[in-house]
């Protein structure tokens, strides 16, 4: 979640162990800024759904600087990020699947730009959208890009 | 023609599987090679019939192919094959300029974000509605109905058909209360027409805006649910123009369990146009009988699907799709579309209304007919409706429009809970004759019996809870 006070985004994990030297032991309801000390309200069930439904929700690893090109699943990047594909897997052992994502864009080393991730994955591959669903993508790695050029 | 240049190496094992297939093929050996390599399992099967020495000497190549090469050929492939699409595309097209985003692909994304997409689903069906509901299923059927036929032609065929005709079964054969013309024609001409018109006409327009696919993205989740995929939107969209053609493009559906809980819910909880026409024009003056009829089948669609998912063992499925630009329909595209589907229906259609009509008539003139209308009754008393409705069902036995429509005769005998219940049985109970025999014909006679022995009693087991639970709650709708 994001800081109110110093702006800076920080995982719920991070809070919990600057809670270690607060006299209160559990339960105070609030989680505090790892960097900054400023104590906040958790973002709400609904606002983290309404979140994930607007599909505007940054990666997790989206903060990272695109050079890193940190490797993640195609279901985990960020909208709008651009990304090469480095591998595809197999699930539930029907190598079927393997083709269609091949004749829709999706083979090692092609480009894409995610644009959903919810209620499907929808991606931009060339001049063509195409959608998927969670689990199809979750089999895919990608290589985070710096963005490309063209919007379409 | 132009021909893509592979890779050196994988150019000398195209050639060395071209020179081992013997067989005369439709397509060239090079074609038949490249997808051999690319371990297409239909072309592989193609090749085994005609040449099975042939395949296992190609099949040991390919696998030696893919060793060499570290990861899987048809990669490779594909790759070759798109860089030289973009050699070729580089030259001939302009790109439009960066940066802004055009209003068809921002309208694009607003209707694949459940937040805007949900809202603009609704406004399409509340205008599916207008249009199919209103103009086709009341205005224009109440024109046709009453200032063509009833007023119009109906007389002057009974006169005719009096005069003309002197014995008196002849008579009742083509005109008089059952009569080919006056109750098959007029049933297909004035009730059945319009609706479906203006169902495939709406539907033409949706289908080629490319609106389609996003509603199978923004309902692939709901669907999952009840074993299906996003895909079956669209033959489940068709259906409520017509459940027979829709049984049909169930086809497009990948594995056979998907195929037979796409058939069951189209059967049982997916009400025609024609049908949904006539529901909508008895229901008009009862906006809760509306309501509740909505809801209940809704509910029903849901459960049923839920639980054949459970019953039906089966791999989960996929969804993978193409979301093609959106586009405003080309007129003549979709005056032809509605005018082929219109075609297609009618010739269906009208044979089955006639013979219809002739069964009636044999059932009449046999007392047949008294007899099972007097077996249904004490269903549909049970029902809580009145015994001239069991004329209504015994006609949903050869159309569901047809039993629909025959409702719509009788409607001024029903309260709103009544009318709510009746619509609610005749939705759910026995598909056509026509979708029955489509049914037997993809699914077999093993599955397409055991729906039908489901889905009579079933329906009949809703209506009357639902006739229970209303008169418990005392609602008069």
């Amino acid at each position: 979640m994001k800081c109110g006070m110093c702006g800076r985004r920080f995982h719920d994990q991070e809070a919990i162990q600057t809670c270690t030297s607060c006299p209160i032991v559990s339960n105070c309801g609030l989680v505090r800024c790892p960097y900054c000390g400023y104590e906040m309200p958790p973002e709400p069930k609904l606002v983290q759904w309404l979140k994930e439904a607007v599909g505007n929700r940054r990666s997790e690893l989206s903060e990272v600087p695109a050079e890193f090109g940190p490797q993640m699943s195609l279901a985990k990047l960020g909208c709008g990020q651009c990304c090469r594909v480095v591998g595809v897997r197999a699930d539930n052992g029907s190598g079927n699947h393997l083709m269609k994502l091949m004749a829709m864009g999706i083979y090692p080393g092609a480009q894409l730009q995610l644009i959903r991730r919810s209620p499907a994955v929808v991606y931009q591959c060339g001049y063509s959208q195409f959608a998927i669903d969670t689990e199809l993508a979750e089999c895919v790695t990608v290589r985070v890009e710096p963005s490309m050029e063209v919007e379409p | 023609m132009a021909t893509v240049l592979y890779s050196p190496p994988l150019e000398s094992q195209i050639r060395r599987i071209a020179e081992l297939l013997r067989g005369s093929y439709s397509i060239s050996k090079r074609s038949l090679a490249l997808l051999l390599l690319s371990e297409d399992e239909e072309i592989a099967s193609l090749v085994a019939d005609q040449e099975p020495e042939a395949i296992r000497a190609i099949q040991r190549l390919a696998a030696e192919s893919r060793t060499q090469d570290g990861q899987h050929i048809a990669y490779s492939i594909v790759e070759a094959q798109r860089s030289a699409a973009e050699q070729t595309f580089e030259g001939v097209i302009r790109r439009r300029d960066a940066g802004r985003m055009s209003w068809r692909e921002r309208l694009s994304r607003a209707t694949i974000n459940p937040l805007t997409g949900i809202p603009a689903l609704l406004l399409i069906l509340l205008g599916l509605y207008w249009f199919v509901g209103v103009l086709g299923a009341q205005f224009l059927v109440d024109w046709l109905e009453s200032s063509v036929f009833e007023s119009g032609l109906n007389p002057w065929v009974n006169q005719l058909v009096n005069t003309a005709v002197p014995w008196e079964w002849a008579q009742q054969l083509l005109a008089g209360d059952y009569g080919v013309f006056t109750l098959g024609i007029r049933y297909a001409v004035a009730i059945i027409l319009p609706i479906v018109g203006t169902f495939f006409l709406a539907f033409a327009v949706i289908e080629d805006s490319g609106y389609l696919p996003r509603l199978a993205l923004l309902i692939d989740r709901l669907f999952k649910r009840i074993g299906l995929n996003g895909r079956a939107v669209i033959p489940m969209v068709l259906g409520f123009g017509c459940d027979t053609m829709a049984t049909i493009v169930t086809r497009t559906l990948e594995t056979t369990r998907e195929r037979v809980i796409a058939t069951m819910l189209l059967a049982l909880a997916i009400p025609c146009s024609a049908q949904l026409g006539v529901i909508f024009a008895i229901l008009a003056g009862h906006p809760l009988a509306l309501a509740v009829w909505g809801l209940t089948v809704a509910l029903v669609f849901l459960a049923v699907g839920y639980l054949t998912a459970r019953l039906a063992p089966g791999e989960p499925p996929r969804f993978y799709m193409e979301l093609p630009p959106l586009r405003v329909p080309r007129i003549s595209n979709v005056l032809v579309k509605t005018y082929s589907r219109m075609e297609w229906y009618f010739k269906e259609v009208l044979p089955l209304f006639v013979l219809a009509s002739v069964a009636i008539w044999l059932g009449q003139i046999t007392g047949a007919f008294d007899g099972v209308v007097a077996a249904l009754e004490p269903a549909v008393r049970a029902l809580g409706l009145p015994e001239q409705t069991a004329v209504a069902f015994l006609f949903g036995f050869f159309r569901r429009d047809y039993g629909a429509a025959g409702l719509y005769d009788v409607q001024g005998l029903m309260n709103g809970a009544q009318l709510a219940v009746a619509a609610v049985t005749l939705t759910l109970f026995v598909p056509c004759i026509a979708q029955f025999g489509v049914m037997l014909k993809e699914r077999g006679w093993k599955i397409a019996v055991g729906m039908l022995a489901f889905i009579v009693p079933f329906a009949f087991f809703i209506g009357w809870a639902l006739n229970q639970i209303l008169g418990w709650i005392g609602a008069g709708l």
